[in-house]
């Protein structure tokens, strides 16, 4: 009995989760993630008027209704959403072209063409807001392009597709590796010309990178700050930029209530990403 | 079947750079039969097939469907449809979208997509099925979706290629039937790649055997195998066990060949392959040849049997209906033999390693040439 009991109380190879170094190790993980969120929300229905107060001071909801009323908070909101949306389809589409071109194609200078794909994911990002900064000034782009809204928002989104693509391609890439030649040769066989083939069979093979390349590239253009900062007017600061400035000014729960309705939005994208993905997972298996 | 040959390959060559996939192959395809192309990996029959859907060009030669050249045409505007080794079942479609597919990109209209859709199903047992998914189905129903999906097609040429490798033995059994079957009743003629030659041999009205990118032989199944071209034929299509010739003359129509092993043979005339060297080419390029089921096995010296082997017993192995005995010599590799269970029972009595005689007549021999395809030359 005595040597049963020690044999059950000894640790399996992979019980992690019963080693307290390891246990701690996922505590503050955690803390140090979520608790700084946790916060942001909770304060954001303070009844406080310093956002950076932390003494509860009683439940409101009245900063929600006020960044709503907020007309430059409201504008800069509305500016992020616009160039995410634009951002985010045109990275899908040219992600889609440029992964498809070096998956499909062999020509010269192969490497190198993919190399200068993959570059803007490496290159520091103050170094491209400072690069897409001088050449947008160089050829007079730079916060004055259009008064019309949203054509005043080009250069911002222009800058926001260089960085996002390089991501779309990469993920759409990683799914075109798992596609079966032969699908695409049974496709023709049975009648089909180049464009049905893709149109029928490999777009829907792609749809989960597709939707994994299209929600990097949203929340990557979403929070962008440092590219945002360097090639954005006094007309077209977007919601990260905006609210820097209004930190520097004073701290609000207004504030709170925009950057909860943000995480709010990613959230919801997330979930709505993940279970469609899931599902057409189940369907490819 | 007909003799009409519906394809016409003529000194069909494919290059990869230097290296020969196929080698001036010349043959034809009878309209309504079932034509086998088999090979070890690598001798040139997939590339053959990729040719004949469209998706290789050749480097020279001709192909003709129904006397028309068919070099020109794209994959997608042939009369000849496929079933790929994967099946390359579309996974996000259903079954019925699966089947319809080709039709629909022909422009054909609903209406006759749906009745044509459920008739080609229920051909292949499907009809139940038309709903589900590919992923709600096994590897044979998968198939049999592909089939569904060229069949309503009703193309000229149907090309499967290894299409029961994927199967599990009890399931490739009952397939082979039903593929034979099925051709029967489409009349279309199917072209099968196959490695496995059991497989051709079973399905097959006939089989061309390539090697190295050259074609050995087309024949049917039993001709290919009572009567091959060369050693390489005789021994792709079933055991056999070769003897070199080293020594050779002729008795008026009879060959007498020398060997290390057996001595002086008489082959009848019948039993020489043809197209066989020059009597003074045999030497150093054929061999005699007898097949295990000709051999005999006892325990003790035969009274009269024309060629005679001492060795000794090595392993039996049970397969059902006979057995396999094999024979250890002590200068070349064993032979195997095909005996009765009764005969080998009472040879395992006598025990593993015993002398044993192992005889057969000339007239069950074969003389055969190396490599028929380049009788004459010298290895």
């Amino acid at each position: 009995m005595a040597n049963a009991k020690r044999i059950r109380d000894k640790k399996k190879p992979f019980e992690y989760s019963k080693k307290w170094s390891l246990r701690s190790v996922f505590f503050l993980a955690t803390l140090f993630l979520y608790v700084p969120i946790v916060v942001l929300i909770i304060f954001s229905f303070n009844n406080s008027r310093r956002g950076g107060n932390v003494i509860w001071k009683g439940f409101t909801t009245k900063y929600y209704g006020k960044a709503f009323n907020n007309d430059d908070l409201m504008l800069a909101f509305g500016n992020t959403l616009t160039i995410a949306v634009v951002a985010t389809v045109v990275s899908v589409i040219l992600g889609t072209c440029t992964a498809i071109l070096l998956w499909r194609f062999r020509f010269p200078f192969k490497p190198l063409v993919e190399g200068l794909v993959s570059l803007p994911i490496v290159i520091p990002e103050i170094c491209m807001g400072v690069s897409l900064a001088l050449f947008f000034s160089a050829i007079g782009w730079l916060g004055n392009t259009s008064d019309i809204w949203p054509f005043n928002l080009i250069n911002v989104t222009i800058a926001h597709i260089t960085f996002c693509f390089p991501f779309a391609a990469m993920v759409i890439r990683a799914r075109l590796h798992s596609f079966n030649r032969e699908m695409e040769e049974a496709a023709r066989d049975l009648g089909a010309t180049e464009y049905q083939v893709f149109k029928d069979i490999l777009i829907p093979h792609l749809k989960p990178g597709l939707v994994a390349g299209a929600l990097l590239s949203f929340t990557l253009s979403l929070d962008d700050f440092i590219v945002t900062f360097f090639t954005s007017g006094p007309n077209t600061v977007t919601l990260p930029v905006k609210i820097y400035s209004m930190v520097r000014f004073s701290v609000t729960p207004e504030i709170n209530a925009a950057s909860t309705v943000v995480i709010a939005l990613t959230l919801v994208l997330t979930v709505f990403a993940l279970r469609f993905q899931s599902k057409d997972n189940t369907q490819l298996q | 079947m007909t003799d009409k040959a519906i394809v016409s390959i003529r000194e069909l060559s494919k290059y990869f750079g230097r290296v020969a996939a196929l080698n001036e192959v010349s043959f034809d395809i009878k309209a309504g039969e079932i034509f086998a192309l088999l090979g070890p990996s690598g001798c040139g029959k997939s590339t053959l097939l990729r040719i004949l859907s469209g998706f290789e060009t050749p480097s020279s030669g001709e192909l003709l469907l129904d006397g028309k050249d068919l070099i020109p045409l794209k994959p997608n505007k042939r009369p000849i449809n496929m079933v790929f080794q994967s099946y390359a079942v579309f996974p996000h479609m259903s079954v019925e979208e699966n089947v319809a597919y080709g039709l629909k990109v022909e422009g054909i209209a609903k209406a006759e997509i749906k009745t044509r859709v459920a008739q080609s199903l229920k051909q292949v047992h499907l009809d139940e099925f038309g709903a589900r998914k590919p992923h709600q189905l096994s590897g044979g129903q998968r198939q049999r979706v592909a089939l569904a999906r060229v069949l309503v097609k009703k193309p000229r040429l149907l090309l499967l290629d290894e299409p029961l490798s994927a199967l599990d033995a009890k399931l490739r059994d009952a397939m082979r039937l039903e593929l034979v079957k099925l051709q029967e009743a489409v009349g279309i003629t199917f072209v099968i790649v196959t490695h496995d030659q059991s497989e051709a041999m079973a399905i097959a009205d006939r089989i061309a055997v390539l090697n190295e990118g050259r074609l050995r032989q087309v024949a049917t199944p039993s001709q290919l195998y009572q009567r091959p071209v060369d050693a390489f034929v005789a021994d792709f299509v079933g055991t056999i066990h070769s003897f070199a010739v080293v020594s050779s003359t002729q008795q008026g129509k009879d060959f007498v060949v020398g060997t290390q092993e057996l001595g002086n043979i008489t082959v009848p005339a019948a039993a020489v392959a043809h197209g066989i060297y020059q009597l003074d080419e045999l030497v150093g390029n054929s061999v005699v040849a007898v097949r295990p089921e000709h051999i005999n096995v006892t325990a003790t010296q035969p009274a009269n049997s024309e060629v005679t082997l001492l060795g000794k017993l090595g392993d039996i192995a049970f397969q059902g209906q006979h057995s396999v005995v094999e024979i250890m010599l002590d200068n070349r590799p064993s032979l195997t033999a095909i005996a009765s269970n009764a005969d080998a029972q009472a040879l395992h009595e006598s025990g593993h390693g015993s002398t044993v005689w192992a005889h057969w007549d000339t007239a069950n021999m074969l003389l055969l040439p190396n490599d028929a395809s380049d009788a004459g030359a010298v290895e």
